[in-house]
């Protein structure tokens, strides 16, 4: 029996797939003796009409279709098999979690430990939606906005990093150039070489007095404006930068030295060939690179949960405390898998669109 | 007598301990088109190369119209824009398309408005036979056609010079008469054409003069096709031996 068929589908295979699958799911709820909460597949009429459907399908596909062969019916009968196959996922999944939250509504008091994960969960959910929802914008504003200015910073960085010594330049800005690039390499060095747990603990309890020392503001003001929020968004900006800097670093060196000699042999200066050719380039080359800093960020905000930003994890972890269970846990990695996997979709399907050639080419010579 | 338009007195380039060019001096006149021809290692791409400081000379004098640009108070962007370059790997922008290529320079460096620009780099442009790919992205053209426009980028700045830095090695067989007949037509538009190439043939037709170069040092200099045809320098000799065969 041939699993693939002339063009290297899998079309064969996954239709018995789909088809046993239902089968088994109609054979399970037909018989199972205690079915509660709204389902499709009931253990009534639906149940047995599954039973019917899967092994006549499969009767059909592997007696009929084999012989005669019949492209039109083989696609019919798979497609009937993906329909009734969306049928029991979402029996078992989208229903399972409606029953779960209906059966968690009717609950009077909390639910024990007896009860089923899915009703803990949903109780949880019902109950401290609004803390939660906080938490996934928090989570989201801070990753995202650090990630901007980790980039903004970036580029700054870079610039300083990659500043070269003219012959034409007197002593004082050759200073000037060659402590600018050691100032990068350190701080990456750093903001690279510490977790950013530590730095969060640092720039929060210690920065308003290292600022009031340096500057002379006053150290309680200070307090106040370096909140819990704007500390963790600095952490996170400045633990960005360091990565980022040396991302674009990486894109721009990646970059073929004839793009800067090509500028430079035209009469532009090096600033305008950076400006120019060489960035906008680099960027390019890092955007896949930018865009995972991102993704990742969005789950390392959970450690700015240290110095009490309410970020997803500090909600769930103080909801966790509250019930003296770590059910909600699952919640927490339920919620993170759904962002970074949209978000990784969303700027995979941008890149692609940028990636595409501007004009097609008339018919050459 | 034609204008000096570039002196190279006694340069030396080392690269750490290897002395890449051991005293090169070289006089260059307005309209001629020099040819320099030599074996691979000779230091001839790095005396193209010097002439518009792309690498800087360990020891020597270069006078472009009587400037000295070795000196460090020279602005050396000015002196670039007077010359231009094209490269062996064509070296085209390619975050741009041919157009922008073409006008990028013009518009940050000569200062020209953009439809100024462009009309000069539609001129060229039609000129190098690329009407047709004006609005072209840079990576679907094929190597000669990347040349030409190259080859229009540099003409857009109106230079007095232009260097070709073996302009047509990396093309396919195919594509290197096109490139090369468009540099025959810069020849009758009087530009002073500094050409390092391994096309012998070529190089015996359009120079006014070729120097021969190996390790480091000119061996020798001759006039028109004269060094093809009677070369005087042994060494000349033996290199010249390997193209007869092949032409």
């Amino acid at each position: 029996m041939k699993f693939f068929n002339r063009n290297g589908k899998f079309e064969n295979c996954f239709f018995y797939l789909f088809a046993s699958i239902s089968l088994i799911y109609g054979i399970i709820t037909a018989t199972a003796t205690s079915l509660d909460g709204i389902r499709i597949f009931n253990a009534n009429l639906t149940s047995y009409l599954l039973i019917g459907i899967s092994i006549i399908l499969i009767f059909s596909e592997t007696i009929f279709i084999t012989i005669y062969k019949n492209q039109l019916l083989k696609r019919i009968f798979y497609s009937i098999s993906i329909i009734v196959f969306c049928l029991v996922v979402a029996d078992i999944f989208i229903f399972g979690i409606i029953r779960n939250f209906i059966t968690a509504s009717n609950l009077t008091k909390r639910p024990s430990s007896l009860d089923p994960l899915g009703v803990r969960l949903a109780y949880i959910c019902m109950k401290n939606y609004k803390p939660i929802l906080k938490g996934v914008w928090t989570t989201l504003w801070l990753s995202m906005a650090g990630t901007v200015v980790g980039l903004i910073l970036g580029l700054l960085f870079i610039t300083l990093r990659t500043l070269e010594v003219t012959p034409k330049d007197n002593e004082l800005i050759a200073f000037i150039k060659k402590t600018s690039s050691l100032f990068v390499q350190t701080y990456v060095t750093i903001f690279r070489g510490t977790p950013m747990m530590v730095q969060a603990i640092i720039i929060y309890y210690f920065l308003p007095g290292i600022l009031a020392g340096i500057f002379g503001i006053d150290q309680v003001l200070l307090n106040q404006i370096l909140s819990v929020g704007i500390s963790g968004f600095i952490t996170v900006s400045l633990n960005t930068t360091a990565y980022l800097t040396e991302v674009l670093r990486g894109g721009i060196e990646a970059l073929n030295k004839g793009q800067m000699e090509a500028a430079r042999s035209l009469g532009m200066t090096r600033a305008q060939a950076m400006i120019h050719i060489i960035l906008p380039q680099g960027i390019k080359n890092c955007l896949p690179s930018i865009c995972n800093e991102f993704i990742i960020n969005i789950k390392d905000t959970s450690v700015l949960s240290v110095i009490s930003v309410m970020d997803l994890f500090f909600v769930i972890d103080s909801i966790n405390g509250k019930n003296a269970s770590n059910d909600a846990i699952f919640i927490a990695a339920i919620i993170y898998l759904c962002l970074t996997f949209s978000i990784s979709k969303l700027l995979g399907f941008l890149e692609k669109k940028m990636n595409l050639v501007s004009k097609p080419l008339p018919s050459s010579n | 007598m034609k204008n000096k338009i570039i002196q190279i007195k006694n340069i030396h380039k080392y690269y750490g301990k290897l002395e890449v060019l051991k005293g090169v001096d070289l006089d260059i006149y307005e309209s001629e088109v020099l040819s320099i021809i030599g074996s691979s290692g000779s230091g001839k791409s790095t005396l193209l190369r010097c002439i518009n400081l792309l690498e800087y000379p360990t020891s020597g004098n270069i006078t472009f119209e009587d400037k000295d640009i070795i000196d460090y108070k020279t602005n050396i962007d000015k002196i670039r824009k007077e010359i231009g370059m094209v490269f062996q790997s064509f070296n085209l922008f390619e975050n741009m398309n041919v157009l922008d290529n073409c006008t990028i320079a013009q518009i940050k460096v000569l200062k020209r408005s953009k439809h100024e620009a462009e009309k000069v780099a539609k001129n060229y442009l039609e000129q190098v036979g690329l009407s047709d790919f004006i609005y072209s992205d840079t990576r679907s053209l094929s190597g000669g056609q990347k040349q030409r426009v190259a080859i229009a980028r540099a003409l857009c700045m109106n230079p007095k010079v232009i260097l070709f830095d073996e302009p047509t090695s990396a093309l396919d067989p195919e594509m290197v008469g096109e490139v090369l007949d468009i540099i025959k037509s810069l020849k009758l538009l009087g530009m002073t054409l500094v050409i390092v190439t391994h096309e012998m043939a070529f190089a015996k037709s359009i120079s006014d003069r070729v120097i021969f170069m190996a390790d480091g040092i000119i061996v020798e200099e001759g006039i028109g096709s004269s060094l093809f045809n009677n070369p005087k320098e042994q060494r000349t000799k033996e290199f010249l031996k390997r193209f007869i065969n092949n032409e």
